[in-house]
């Protein structure tokens, strides 16, 4: 085989395997988005601990913060995961 | 005097010649190399060690019946030993960055660049006397531009076995030296207002993601590309193991235990391809050559996409993580890092960087299935 004749199979090589990456990895990209959207995050591990632990800290936690710093702190936690999710 | 005679004609010094000589220096380099400047020292330790041992003249290590003719045909010809270690990097790999912001897999999709614009170098080479590069030879040493050890090892094994030991040891070398080569070709290609570009920060990724992320990409690649299923299935297989949390033990073997057994192994087997009449030529040279080229085009592909993204998508993206993209993982990421905190010292790109690293990695292994389905 010669030169030119191998720089044209070079070439068509460079168009295919650039075209099949992209697309591959393009495909894969939107497989990666599909799982992001339809499968549901998981449970924040301090959920999960929170009725446990409530039993127990509740009544002496509750008379020493102020509510209203609980109650900022509730917002600000809220207006976070809004954003988050958006 | 008859059994001083056949004494002096079994040492080593009776039958020594100079390209032996030359071979065993050039193991001791890498041994230097390895030990001194600690440049992929894993690797290059038992690929220098294993030069020197082929070629000691009389021991017949890598003759048949010799232990390395043995490791190199059960263990690379066949392709086990880089498979082996396919599955222990997918077990080390989190792919949490990538599942993150899933854009990243086209500067992963754009660093293998590299890999298909040098198969025109090597093509061109055969305009020098001395070098002769057939297209499965120009496919081999292209894939250096993946700056993967094992898919480079992996596809020279398949498409050119005697360029192989050349073809490893500037893989190996060219991913040692990316905090040297890539940095001066980021900084030439981004303006500093570019480099300080801080990014989003990642979203929290789901187990279930994480699990199904391999199987979805073995998937892929059964239906679209089956000729890079052992690398991708391997690599989804350790994946698989880490991320399901069931089968602690058999991801913390593969990561650990079994990577180093394999990495021994392979090292060796590699180094005993590293025979005079196979690498003392001007072919070894080319190769090197064209393995820095290579490299260099993969990671300024990777920047100017990366740029080109920034300028059309709606968060910000620092081209500096596209030169991430050519795998190389975690230096690749680990240079984005640093070049970036030069720029802005509270700009911090590794996570950012680890998602084109780790496409990378998958990128290179699809091209070097591209090259397997249409050369080999």
């Amino acid at each position: 085989m010669d030169i030119t004749e191998s720089l044209f199979q070079a070439m068509t090589l460079f168009g295919l395997g650039m075209t099949f990456v992209f697309s591959f990895l393009g495909l894969l990209m939107i497989a990666v988005k599909l799982m992001a959207k339809y499968i549901p995050a998981d449970a924040p591990v301090a959920n999960r601990r929170r009725p446990n632990k409530k039993v127990v800290d509740a009544t002496p936690s509750n008379s020493e913060i102020n509510p209203q710093l609980i109650a900022a702190i509730t917002s600000a936690v809220q207006q976070y995961r809004k954003a988050e999710t958006v | 005097m008859d059994g001083l005679l056949k004494l002096w004609n079994d040492t080593g010094i009776a039958h020594f010649e100079l390209p032996d000589l030359v071979m065993i220096a050039v193991g001791c380099v890498l041994l230097y190399l390895a030990i001194a400047k600690k440049f992929e020292p894993l690797l290059l330790l038992p690929i220098g060690f294993g030069a020197i041992l082929a070629n000691i003249p009389n021991a017949g290590f890598t003759d048949e019946g010799g232990m390395l003719y043995y490791i190199y045909h059960i263990g690379i010809e066949t392709g086990v030993f880089p498979l082996i270690i396919f599955m222990g990097v997918g077990a080390l790999t989190d792919f949490g960055a990538l599942i993150a912001n899933p854009k990243t897999l086209f500067l992963g999709a754009a660093a293998q660049f590299g890999i298909f614009a040098t198969l025109f170098g090597a093509i061109l080479l055969n305009f020098i006397p001395g070098m002769e590069f057939s297209m499965t030879d120009a496919a081999a040493i292209a894939i250096i531009g993946g700056a993967d050890g094992p898919t480079a090892i992996f596809l020279a094994s398949k498409l050119a076995p005697e360029l192989l030991g050349a073809i490893a040891v500037a893989a190996y070398s060219y991913m040692a030296l990316v905090p040297l080569i890539q940095p001066p070709i980021m900084r030439a290609l981004t303006t500093p207002a570019e480099r300080e570009i801080k990014m989003k920060q990642l979203r929290p990724v789901s187990k279930k993601e994480k699990i199904i992320f391999p199987l979805a990409v073995l998937m892929m690649t059964i239906l679209f590309l089956p000729a890079a299923t052992p690398l991708v299935g391997m690599f989804c297989l350790g994946n698989l193991m880490r991320e399901s949390g069931v089968v602690d033990r058999l991801s913390s073997t593969a990561q650990n235990e079994l990577i180093n057994i394999v990495t021994i192994f392979l090292g060796l087997g590699v180094g005993s391809k590293l025979s005079a009449e196979s690498f003392l030529n001007l072919e070894t040279l080319g190769i090197l050559a064209l393995g820095a080229v290579a490299f260099s085009i993969g990671t300024a592909a990777g920047v100017i996409m990366a740029k080109l993204m920034n300028k059309f998508s709606d968060d910000p993206i620092n081209p500096l993580i596209g030169a991430a993209g050519v795998s190389a993982v975690p230096m690749a990421a680990r240079v984005a890092n640093k070049v970036g905190l030069e720029a802005n010292p509270h700009n911090f790109l590794l996570m950012h960087a680890m998602g084109p690293n780790v496409a990378g990695v998958l990128g290179s292994a699809v091209a070097a299935g591209v090259l397997l389905a249409l050369v080999g």
